[in-house]
């Protein structure tokens, strides 16, 4: 058994842990909070343009992001976190990334530090990042990198387009989605007499990039809004288990101190003994 | 006869500024203002930037500025995806016209760096804030007015 002084420092080491892990878990929390309200005030524009640009997909292909082409190469955007301590929220989103295809055919786009060193571990050509993404990630860094997705695209540098990132559903569950981007999948039915004003051709630049950026910084709020739920859990969980630790080590504690006391009154009963 | 109400649903990538019912509006398409009213065929427009008026069930008023979007037309009623919008309530008169100021500035100087479409795009929302204000001013003061003659 170790010694009361021992156990006394492994607790007071405990403890220290369990504040660190305490405070992160209120900082993570705070985030959620702001994470998810971010989230929820973007998610109708979100899926209304997402909804009227597969409409447009129906009913014209005149634009690069519109055309089905055979795919020789396909990017994927992953979206990671850039610090860890949020249980296997990184892990999966990796794993899930490397599933897309090998390093052979497929470009990697990190958005966070952890998967851009994990990407790059694997083999893969990061051929864009936006690293740090921060805990509240800024639009105009988001737009600007897909503006280079974009352009790259149009170039037939990449020839299909996924994203890799957590959708957040509530404080204790996200889903791993792989979402196909681009070239755009058109509406299953295409409406009848629409008026476009101007023609299509003409909104079609200025829609699709809108499109894009939104697609990002869609995937990019969710993804956030996940970590920082996952950062929670992990936190809560260490919390615990640091409470836990410390409740034995008290109780360690006490047997040792409580056996050295009986161990030196039984000394002083025998001592006391033999000089009667 | 006032014209019946539908369903509009005003848009920007970070907020909802509107989801209610309105007998018209009008908007500034990017080749000139026009207006919806009820039962319009479906359409899709492309937004440039300016201020736009909805007319609700109540008859009041009420302007947004709206800077580039798009605008959406469908049987069950009228979608505006914004790429920014502010409710006339939202505008700082103060900001909007330094800010103003400055794209004209910019432009005027022509700096080697300048990114033209950018100044410009910051004018034309410096121009649609104000309008919107403007707008927003003259409907109260016909307001008060109207009041003050009942």
């Amino acid at each position: 058994m170790s010694s009361i002084r021992d156990i006394r420092s492994k607790i007071r080491t405990v403890r220290n842990i369990e504040q660190i892990c305490r405070a992160m878990k209120t900082v993570a929390s705070i985030r959620l909070r702001r994470g998810e309200q971010r989230l929820e005030r973007a998610r109708p524009y979100h899926e209304r343009l997402a909804r009227l640009v597969e409409m447009m997909a129906a009913v014209t292909q005149d634009h690069p992001f519109l055309r089905e082409r055979a795919v020789d190469t396909t990017a994927m955007v992953v979206v990671t976190s850039d610090r860890g301590l949020c249980g296997g929220y990184n892990a999966a989103a990796v794993r899930r990334a490397l599933a897309v295809g090998p390093p052979e055919n497929t470009r990697a786009v990190a958005i966070g530090r952890k998967g851009l060193v994990q990407l790059r571990r694997h083999g893969y050509d990061v051929v864009e990042q936006l690293v740090p993404l921060g805990g509240e990630p800024s639009v105009a860094a988001v737009y600007a990198l897909a503006e280079r997705l974009g352009e790259r695209f149009v170039r037939a540098e990449i020839d299909r387009l996924v994203l890799v990132h957590s959708r957040f559903h509530s404080g204790t569950r996200s889903e791993l989605r792989i979402d196909a981007i681009l070239p755009v999948a058109p509406a299953p039915v295409a409406p009848a007499d629409v008026i476009f004003e101007p023609a299509p051709q003409q909104m079609l630049q200025g829609l699709m990039r809108r499109y894009l950026q939104n697609e990002i910084l869609s995937a990019v709020l969710e993804a956030s809004a996940s970590e920082h739920a996952a950062r929670v859990a992990a936190m809560t969980a260490a919390t615990d288990n640091a409470e836990d630790m410390i409740r034995q080590l008290t109780l360690d504690y006490n047997k040792a101190r409580q056996a050295g006391i009986t161990k030196e009154l039984v000394e002083l009963v025998s001592a006391a003994d033999s000089t009667v | 006869m006032p014209s019946p109400p539908f369903d509009l649903t005003v848009l920007a990538p970070d907020h909802a500024l509107f989801e209610g019912r309105v007998t018209s509006l009008v908007a500034p398409g990017i080749d000139g203002y026009f207006g919806v009213l009820a039962r319009h065929a479906p359409m899709v427009a492309q937004l440039g930037s300016g201020a736009m008026m909805i007319r609700q069930e109540n008859g009041s008023e009420e302007y947004f500025a709206v800077s580039a979007g798009f605008l959406e037309i469908e049987l069950d009623g009228v979608t505006i995806l914004a790429d920014t919008a502010e409710a006339a309530a939202e505008i700082d008169v103060e900001r909007a016209r330094a800010a103003q100021e400055r794209a004209r500035q910019r432009i005027r100087r022509r700096e080697r760096d300048l990114d033209v479409a950018r100044a410009e795009a910051a004018l034309q929302r410096a121009l649609a804030r104000l309008q919107v204000v403007e707008k927003t001013g003259m409907a109260r003061t016909r307001a008060t007015s109207q009041a003050r003659q009942q």
